[in-house]
């Protein structure tokens, strides 16, 4: 019996075969390729930074003061905490003398890498903040009511 | 489960709207399973994008992303596609393909790129699930402007405060806003971007063999998706939740319906050429780059159809221009009113004498082209060289070649990302290491659309052939007698 379908050559078939033969082999080199350990290190931090961001008004300004120079942390913070913007500091910034640009007056806090609350404070205290906040190593202060 | 939901929720308005525009202004005349497959994925892009500039006309009119602005989404998006939808049924009808006989090969064709389909998304979820956020610039960028727009409320401006110039503010809203919007629906989930990423990165691969099977058959359609997905970059980069993915994919669709209206006349001809233009307008929307692409593609065109059809390739540039004037009024507002930083950079842009320096750097061009070829899509396994060989196999004709619009398109905006490279203020190095794998994806599914568009057609799949009595109905021309 004779088909009505139509009919395709055989060149068109062989480049179909071999089109699918490669999408099939990228797919399944990429599926048995070996992975790192699953850790979602943004959505770790994005959650651990959770209590600060409820310690934050809508129009907070933060001063972030980090030991570190890479830009990576900031930027996770700045994630997770917006809508508040976060301004990095310097060491320096903030210290009697600082550049004038440094340590901004218009911030409502202070956001400080330090191990220990106490640590924090006595960085936040002669500019007039106060711990309101820790979580990740980080400790958040708040411009005091004074 | 409930966020899940309201996700899918969030997606079918734009969906809906989306297919009622895009079956104005592409008629569903050919009936074909490829054909409306193609609309669905033109579809998905065009809802996304508009549901974005609705948004945006919310924001600019004084209101706040939050739960609210649902209902003032769904109205909008009910009235924007019903009313596509009414003017569709009004106006003349597209001729109606008669049901055509499907080889076994076409039916096998459809089953393999479902199958790859389905691997790529299963890469796409592992990956997805590796890093929910997306990868740098997802949080840094594109993510981190949509919580501003989402938690900021009234005071969503301050997504562009000077603070922020690191993330980019100067790029525009398209990803942000639809995944902001999404939120509205679903609360505030990595989901959304993750299904805003997977809609383009998916749909890009169907857009792309729907316009090669209309214009080659579906065998070289089918083989065109293949090779999409078979370059792994654009799976990885579509899920690391990057704006190239998406450009590309608003790209290829555009091109696509470029590409077929050379083939129609009279009010379709119009219709897809505006089609081309919203697409192209919604890609500048996406990402700045998108407007290079647009302007390679409208250059592509009136240089190719000036040679066929003299001045009345200009007339073209009237319904291109028409249906990108909303996404292009978006664009100019946001860049005017809201982040005047594009001004800025091109008006302060360094000395023209160092650029001409760059120019001449035999050193920055070594450079860049090694670094290009090793970045190019598909390098790790070969694909651009598998893919020029199905396209011989596939009966590629050099003539149709030298006259293909997606081709030139596609090389024009390599040509631009050369010249980016090489004028870069930045260390040449870093910038194309990291930037050239994802920045390539742009053009590459333009460059398979013009490498197997101009395959010979299967004798399975030859084109339509109006019937004498010219009442609209098409018949296949074909042979399998």
């Amino acid at each position: 019996m004779r088909s009505d379908r139509p009919s395709s050559p055989p060149l068109h078939l062989a480049a179909l075969a071999v089109a699918a033969g490669l999408a099939f082999w990228v797919s399944g080199s990429l599926a048995l390729s070996p992975r790192p350990p699953h850790r979602d290190g943004v959505g770790d931090f994005d959650r651990a930074l959770v209590p600060l961001r409820d310690a934050l008004g809508p129009r907070a300004r933060i001063g972030l003061l980090l030991p570190t120079e890479d830009v990576a942390p900031w930027y996770l913070v700045q994630y997770a905490l917006a809508p508040a913007t976060v301004v990095r500091l310097r060491a320096g910034d903030c210290a009697p003398g600082g550049p004038a640009t440094g340590c901004p007056g218009d911030a409502t806090h202070l956001l400080v890498g330090s191990p220990t609350v106490e640590g924090a404070a006595a960085f936040g205290s002669p500019l007039g903040f106060v711990p309101v906040a820790r979580s990740a190593g980080l400790v958040l202060l708040a411009r005091s009511a004074r | 489960m409930t966020a899940a939901l309201a996700l899918v929720a969030g997606l079918v308005g734009p969906a809906a709207a989306g297919w009622g525009i895009t079956c104005w202004l592409d008629p569903p005349g050919d009936r074909s399973v490829s054909a409306n497959a193609g609309r669905l994925a033109t579809a998905v892009l065009v809802g996304i994008g508009l549901s974005s500039l609705i948004a945006f006309a919310h924001l600019l009119a004084g209101g706040s992303l939050g739960p609210r602005y649902v209902a003032v989404d769904a109205v909008a998006l009910v009235a924007l596609g019903g009313g596509a939808f009414w003017v569709g049924r009004r106006g003349p009808r597209s001729s109606a393909t008669a049901a055509s006989a499907v080889s076994y090969a076409q039916v096998a064709a459809a089953v393999l790129v479902v199958i790859a389909l389905g691997l790529s998304i299963w890469t796409f979820a592992t990956a997805t699930a590796a890093a929910p956020h997306g990868e740098w610039d997802a949080w840094a960028i594109w993510n981190q402007r949509a919580r501003f727009l989402l938690r900021a409320g009234p005071e969503w401006r301050r997504a562009f405060a000077p603070e922020l110039t690191w993330s980019h503010t100067g790029y525009p809203l398209l990803l942000p806003l639809a995944v902001a919007r999404l939120w509205c629906y679903a609360g505030e989930t990595p989901l959304a971007p993750a299904v805003i990423a997977a809609a383009f990165a998916f749909a890009a691969p169907v857009a792309l063999g729907a316009a090669v099977a209309r214009a080659a058959g579906n065998l070289a359609g089918a083989a065109a998706a293949l090779v999409l997905l078979a370059t792994a970059g654009f799976t990885l980069h579509g899920a690391s939740q990057y704006a190239d993915v998406p450009v590309a994919a608003l790209f290829v669709a555009a091109v696509g319906a470029l590409l077929h209206a050379g083939g129609v006349e009279g009010g379709a001809r119009l219709r897809h050429l505006a089609l081309a233009g919203l697409l192209l307008g919604l890609g500048g929307w996406t990402k700045n780059e998108g407007l290079a692409a647009a302007a390679c593609a409208v250059i592509a065109y009136v240089a190719l159809g000036s040679r066929a059809q003299g001045a009345r390739v200009l007339r073209d540039l009237v319904p291109i221009f028409a249906g990108a004037a909303l996404p292009g009024a978006a664009w100019l507002v946001f860049h005017l009113a809201l982040v005047p930083e594009i001004a800025r950079a091109l008006t302060t842009r360094g000395a023209s004498a160092s650029v001409a320096q760059q120019l001449v750097d035999a050193g920055r061009w070594d450079v860049v082209f090694s670094m290009l070829w090793s970045a190019f899509p598909g390098s790790e396994h070969h694909v651009s060289a598998f893919a020029l060989g199905l396209a011989i196999a596939l009966g590629v004709r050099p003539r149709a070649m030298a006259r293909s619009v997606p081709l030139l398109a596609g090389v024009l905006l390599l040509c631009c990302d050369v010249l980016t490279y090489l004028v870069t203020p930045l260390d040449l190095r870093w910038h194309l290491g990291t930037s050239a794998s994802r920045v390539l994806l742009q053009a590459w599914p333009v460059l398979l659309l013009g490498l197997f568009a101009a395959s010979a057609r299967a004798p399975a799949a030859a084109p339509l052939r109006q019937s004498a009595a010219g009442a609209g109905t098409a018949v296949r021309a074909a042979d399998a007698r």
